[in-house]
């Protein structure tokens, strides 16, 4: 049956490959979203999405802080403080090189919620600071179901703090890393010598000599081995997706159940 | 050989250009991923450096609830200062995860007193040992992460010819676990508790 109509075979072959390879983004439990509320449940009503939204593109605007709330029916198998870990890291929630991203997540089945604080923001939302408030303005309003009500007092809590104590650093510029284009240049270099020498030799040889009696390739002469310090690739581009500029955190912040 | 458009020195300098370029190029990517260890480890060391400095605030003032609970507190105290002693990585690495242990025991303890829950600051510092408990098991993940895609690059064809020709070892997996995990014993022998 093969035998008969290779190129099909071959392309469903090409096909499950590609299906092999893309699974693991396919079924990743790990979800990308996008800046502002991710209601997988919907327990928010349309007003108090609309409030959410517009109090995070604030704290976008005035201090470019990216904030981002997901709420799932469960987070197993894992614990909810990995698995904000995870989606923070998946989608890369704040400014690349500031990483003042914010992350909510809460398990409606589970009980649990967790706010993930990227490492830029540590310094003014300390754990502690938002334990307090989330004992203060979530907890309360979570136990009662009311979802909307308390991510929006909570978030106001967090815009209030961000814009008395936050200072942005200077955007990181997105255009080319200088530092990485000057690693190549001694690679360059080295090529460059390295292709004259084989021409020279080649010439050499063209010429009627022998290798082994060519001015600098001589071979009793010691080899000439390369010794290149330095170099090193930079950190390759930010992967993000779902509009985040690619921060990062470090497990900071606060959870608990309700 | 005596055709002069196959000269074999083009053929063999063009081999040796590209086996020598992959070469730096495979070492450089090495060294990059070693530094990357070294980068993580040095998160980790940071993270277990916040909790430690929390200690002593936070057995103050915990003190005054958990009457009953001194010899915990006093292990924490010990294991601290064993913290900030310990000068080599693997005495990091015991003093932290006798460290965790430690204040895992006193988190599920402390739910054991109304008091200590309804104090707020008290609540808040355990927000911060939570957070910094959280913060480590992150920074550790990553750390052994970054050790796994060293450790597997230096040892898989082709690669591992030039980690071998360049003695590149393998990195130390941070295995806490095994430590944390056990239930620990407040021994009542920590020096000063007599």
């Amino acid at each position: 049956m093969s035998g008969s109509n290779p190129p099909r075979t071959w392309r469903l072959a090409a096909f499950a490959f590609a299906f092999l390879l893309l699974a693991p983004f396919l079924f990743s439990d790990v979800p990308t979203i996008h800046p502002c509320l991710n209601d997988q449940v919907g327990v928010v009503n349309a007003a108090d999405a609309a409030s959410i939204t517009a109090l995070c593109n604030q704290v976008e605007r005035n201090k470019a802080v990216e904030m981002a709330v997901l709420i799932v029916n469960t987070t197993q198998p894992e614990d909810i403080d990995q698995y904000a870990v995870d989606v923070f890291a998946k989608n890369g929630i704040g400014k690349k090189g500031e990483s003042n991203g914010l992350l909510m997540v809460i398990a409606t089945t589970d009980r649990t919620w967790r706010v993930e604080v990227g490492y830029g923001l540590e310094p003014v939302l300390p754990d502690g600071k938002v334990g307090s408030i989330a004992r203060i303005y979530l907890i309360p309003q979570l136990k009662t179901g009311n979802y909307g009500q308390g991510i929006i007092a909570t978030l106001t809590q967090f815009e209030s703090v961000i814009n008395s104590d936050y200072t942005p650093g200077k955007p990181v510029s997105s255009g080319i890393n200088l530092g990485g284009l000057l690693c190549i240049v001694p690679f360059i270099l080295v090529i460059i010598v390295i292709f004259w020498a084989i021409f020279s030799m080649a010439k050499h040889v063209k010429k009627g000599g022998k290798i082994s009696n060519h001015p600098y390739f001589g071979w009793n002469r010691p080899p000439r081995g390369g010794n290149f310090g330095g170099g090193g690739f930079s950190g390759g581009g930010g992967f993000s997706s779902g509009g985040f500029g690619g921060g990062s955190s470090g497990g900071g912040g606060a959870s608990g159940g309700f | 050989m005596s055709n002069p458009s196959i000269n074999p020195i083009y053929i063999i300098g063009g081999v040796l250009v590209i086996v020598l370029i992959w070469g730096v190029l495979t070492y450089n990517g090495l060294v990059a991923q070693s530094a990357a260890v070294d980068g993580q480890w040095a998160q980790v060391q940071t993270a277990y450096q916040r909790r430690a400095d929390l200690i002593p605030n936070l057995v103050s003032s915990v003190n005054k609830y958990m009457r009953y609970e001194g010899g915990l507190l006093e292990n924490i105290t010990a294991l601290r200062s064993q913290w900030a002693n310990a000068k080599t990585p693997e005495d990091q690495i015991a003093a932290g995860s006798a460290m965790d242990s430690a204040i895992s025991r006193l988190l599920v303890v402390s739910e054991n007193y109304p008091d200590l829950k309804a104090d707020t600051s008290v609540s808040k510092l355990m927000d911060e040992l939570a957070g910094s408990e959280n913060r480590i098991s992150v920074e550790r993940m990553r750390y052994n992460d970054a050790v796994k895609s060293y450790n597997v690059a230096i040892h898989t064809l082709p690669t591992n010819i030039v980690a071998g020709m360049m003695g590149l070892k393998d990195r130390p997996y941070f295995q806490a676990s095994a430590e944390a995990q056990k239930v620990p014993v407040v021994n009542d022998s920590v020096p000063g508790m007599q």
